[in-house]
C-alpha cells in the first residue's frame, strides 16, 4: 500500500459531501449549533417518531416557563398510577431541587428551563445502585406532561426500564 | 521489547543492580518502583531519564503465515476443514452458516438469532437441564450466535472429549425442538432488553445512522422490534431452523490436537445423514443512492452529551481496495494516535475518543465515524470531522503516517496478537476460511504491506 493508494481511497469511499450525518442528544441545544451543515433536516424522538424542527426553535426562545415550588405527578407504570414529588428552586434558568418516588429520592442538579422545556437528571440510589432518573417535561402554566426515564442495566431484570407519562395532577 | 531498547546508564536507579537480568525483566523491576515508591526522586530520575524521551522504534515486521488446512467435502456437501494443532490438548469447533440475521424473513426479524440463544435449550432426547449437565460435566462450551451475514455454532472442550463433544454439538445443531417455556422465557427476556436498548444513546445512533445509510436493505435493521419477538412462535422457529440449517450452506472446521482420520470418521458419523436442503439466493433492495448531506437528529431530552455518526456507503468484504482502505483508515481514525483523535480529543478535548471504521460486510459495507461529545462543542466537533474528512481526501498522508500504520496493523493486529491464544487462533482461523476467503489467499499481513 502506498501514499497514492491512501489517496485515491480516501477520495473513492469517504464523501463528505454526500455524507449522513445522525447525531443523538438534546434537540433544542443541537439545531442551533448545526443548522448549515444541511438542508434537509429531520427529527426524530427515542421511539422513532417524526417531531417537527419548529418545535425546537420555539421551545428555545422567551422567558424560562415558572417551575419554582413542589409538584406532584404521577407516573402511569404498567396501568399503575404512581406519585413522583418534585421540589424545585428555580433561578432563571437554571434549576436545582429533589425527586422523591417509590424507588427513593433523587437529587436534582444542573436542571434547566428552557422557553417551556424543563430537563433534569435526578441522581439517586435504587437498590445500593447509583441511578440516574432523567426526567423532562412540557410546563404549561401549573402543570406539567412528560416522560421519566429509568436507564437501567442493573435492575432490567426487576423493574421495566419504560418512558412514563408523567402528568401534573396539582401545584 | 524491542531488541535495539536503549540500556538505562548503569547506577542510576535501584533498579540498576539488576542489570544482568534480561532487558524485560529489568524494565519491570524499574516500573515496579515506580508505582510502589510513587515518584519519589529515584523514580522521578527513572521517568526523566534521557533514554525516555524517544520512543523506540519499530521491530522489523515478522513474517507471519497461516498454517495449511486439510479440506474436504462430505456427500452431503457439508465442507469440512481441519486444522491440526497438538500444541494444546484442546479442540475447537465452528460449525458456521453462510446465512444470517439479513436472511430473517421480511415480517419476522429476530428468528435467526432466536434459533441460536434457543438452539441448546432442549433436543429431541435431551432436555436444556440435561444438556447443560452434560455440557458442565466434560468442561466443554457449546453455543450459537449469528451476525447479519453469519451464523455460528461454535463448541470446545479438552481434546479428551473430542468426539462427545461433537456429538453433542451435532444433536443441538439437528434435532432442537425449541420448548414452549425456554422461548416464553427467551421472548420475555428479550423485550425487556429491546426496552433498555432504547436507553441507550449510542443504539439509537445506530439505529438511525442503518437506517439512513441502508434503507430496505436488511443491514438497515439492526436489532428486531418488541413485537417482531412477540410474533416469533415455535412453529416459525422449526420451519425457519429446518430451511437455514442445511449441510449444502454449511463449513464445520475444526481446530486443535486431534487425529484427522479419527475425528474425520467422527464427522461423518454425526453428519453424514444431515439431508441436503435448497438454498435459495436472496434478493434484497439496493441501499439508497445518496445525492447530498443529510442530517438527523434523535432527540434524547436529558442528555449531555451529543453522540455525533457520519457515514456513507462504502465496500463490502471482497472489495479489492480492502488493504488500502485498512491503511488509510488507521491514519484516519482507527486508533488513539490517528488523526481524528489527536484532534477531537487530544488537542481540542471535545470527547474522550473519536474514531472512524470500514464495516465491511457479505453484501455491502459502510465508511463511519464518531465521538461522543459534549453538548455545548457538538457543532464546533462536527467542524472537525469534516475538517479531518477532506484533509485525508484532499492532502497526502506524510511517510511516517503511513510507516507508523503499517507497522501498527502488521504488528498489533488481532490475528498476530492473538495468535498464541488457542481458541483465537480457531476463531481466527474460522474467520479466514468460511466469512472472508478473500485473505485466505494472501494474507491480511502480506497484503497490508
Amino acid at each position: 500500500v502506498t501514499l497514492e493508494d491512501v489517496e485515491r481511497v480516501a477520495k473513492k469511499y469517504i464523501s463528505p459531501d454526500k455524507i449522513a450525518i445522525v447525531i443523538v442528544g438534546e434537540a433544542g441545544e443541537i439545531l442551533p449549533q448545526i443548522k448549515t451543515y444541511s438542508n434537509k433536516i429531520e427529527v426524530f424522538d427515542a421511539e422513532g417518531k417524526a417531531v417537527d424542527v419548529a418545535t425546537y426553535s420555539n421551545a428555545n426562545t422567551g422567558t424560562p416557563a415558572n417551575v419554582n415550588g413542589k409538584w406532584n405527578l404521577t407516573i402511569d407504570f404498567q396501568g399503575q398510577q404512581l406519585p413522583v414529588r418534585l421540589m424545585l428552586k428555580q433561578d432563571g434558568g437554571k434549576v436545582s431541587g429533589s425527586l422523591e418516588s417509590m424507588m427513593g429520592k433523587g437529587e436534582i442538579a444542573d436542571a434547566k428551563v428552557s422557553g417551556n422545556k424543563f430537563n433534569g437528571t435526578a441522581k439517586s440510589q435504587i437498590q445500593g445502585q447509583s441511578v440516574d432518573l432523567v426526567i423532562s417535561g412540557t410546563v404549561d402554566g401549573n402543570s406539567m406532561k412528560g416522560t421519566l426515564t429509568i436507564p437501567m442495566r442493573a435492575l432490567r431484570r426487576s423493574i421495566s426500564p419504560e418512558t412514563r407519562e408523567v402528568r401534573k395532577l396539582n401545584k | 521489547l524491542p531488541e535495539n531498547q536503549p540500556t538505562p546508564p548503569d547506577g542510576e536507579t535501584r533498579s540498576a543492580g539488576d542489570f544482568n537480568m534480561n532487558k524485560a525483566v529489568k524494565l519491570f523491576v524499574s516500573a515496579g518502583l515506580i508505582s510502589t515508591l510513587g515518584v519519589g526522586a529515584s523514580a522521578q530520575k527513572t521517568m526523566n531519564e534521557d533514554f525516555r524521551k524517544t520512543a523506540p522504534a519499530a521491530l522489523a515486521p515478522k513474517s507471519f503465515e497461516i498454517a495449511k488446512p486439510f479440506e474436504t467435502t462430505l456427500p452431503n456437501n457439508l465442507k469440512v476443514v481441519i486444522f491440526e494443532d497438538k500444541r494444546l490438548p484442546l479442540v475447537s469447533y465452528r460449525l458456521g452458516f453462510k446465512s444470517g440475521d439479513a436472511n430473517d424473513p421480511k415480517d419476522s426479524n429476530g428468528l435467526t438469532s432466536a434459533i441460536t440463544a434457543l438452539l441448546n435449550e432442549g433436543t429431541k432426547t435431551r432436555t436444556s437441564k440435561q444438556l447443560a449437565e452434560e455440557i458442565e460435566r466434560l468442561g466443554a462450551s457449546v453455543s450459537a450466535s449469528s451476525t447479519d451475514d453469519n451464523t455460528i455454532v461454535s463448541a470446545s472442550a479438552l481434546s479428551l472429549y473430542s468426539s462427545d463433544v461433537l456429538r453433542l454439538m451435532a444433536d443441538v445443531v439437528l434435532n432442537p425442538v425449541f420448548p414452549e417455556s425456554e422461548l416464553a422465557l427467551y421472548k420475555k427476556n428479550t423485550i425487556e432488553n429491546i426496552k433498555y436498548q432504547r436507553s441507550q444513546p449510542a443504539f439509537l445512533a445506530s439505529e438511525q445512522i442503518a437506517r439512513t445509510i441502508y434503507g430496505t436493505h436488511p443491514y438497515g435493521i439492526v436489532s428486531a422490534s418488541a413485537a417482531d419477538v412477540e410474533r416469533i412462535t415455535r412453529e416459525k422457529l422449526q420451519a425457519f431452523h429446518q430451511k437455514m440449517f442445511t449441510p449444502n450452506n454449511a463449513t464445520l472446521i475444526v481446530v486443535g490436537d486431534v487425529n484427522r482420520e479419527n475425528i474425520l470418521k467422527e464427522i461423518r458419523d454425526a453428519f453424514g445423514g444431515w439431508q441436503k436442503g435448497t438454498v435459495e439466493a436472496t434478493k434484497f433492495d439496493t441501499p439508497p443512492v445518496r445525492t447530498a448531506t443529510t442530517l438527523t437528529v434523535v432527540d434524547r431530552p436529558g442528555s449531555l452529551q451529543s453522540n455525533i455518526v457520519l457515514a456513507n456507503l462504502a465496500i463490502d468484504r471482497s472489495n479489492p481496495d480492502y488493504f488500502p482502505v485498512l491503511v488509510m483508515n488507521q491514519i484516519l481514525g482507527a486508533g488513539a494516535s490517528s488523526r481524528l483523535f489527536m484532534n477531537l480529543r487530544e488537542a481540542k478535548g471535545y470527547t474522550y475518543g473519536a474514531y472512524s471504521r470500514f464495516d465491511t460486510r457479505r453484501l455491502a459495507g459502510n465508511f463511519e465515524t464518531n465521538a461522543e461529545v459534549r453538548t455545548p462543542v457538538t457543532g464546533d466537533s462536527l467542524k472537525e470531522f469534516f475538517y479531518e474528512l477532506n484533509r485525508v481526501r484532499n492532502e497526502r498522508a506524510s511517510e511516517k503516517e503511513l510507516r507508523d500504520a503499517k507497522s501498527y496493523l502488521t504488528e498489533f493486529s488481532a490475528p498476530r496478537r492473538n495468535a498464541g491464544r488457542f481458541d483465537e487462533s480457531a476463531r481466527f482461523a474460522a474467520t479466514l476460511r468460511f466469512a472472508r476467503p478473500i485473505i485466505c489467499k494472501r494474507t491480511a499481513i502480506k497484503s497490508t504491506r
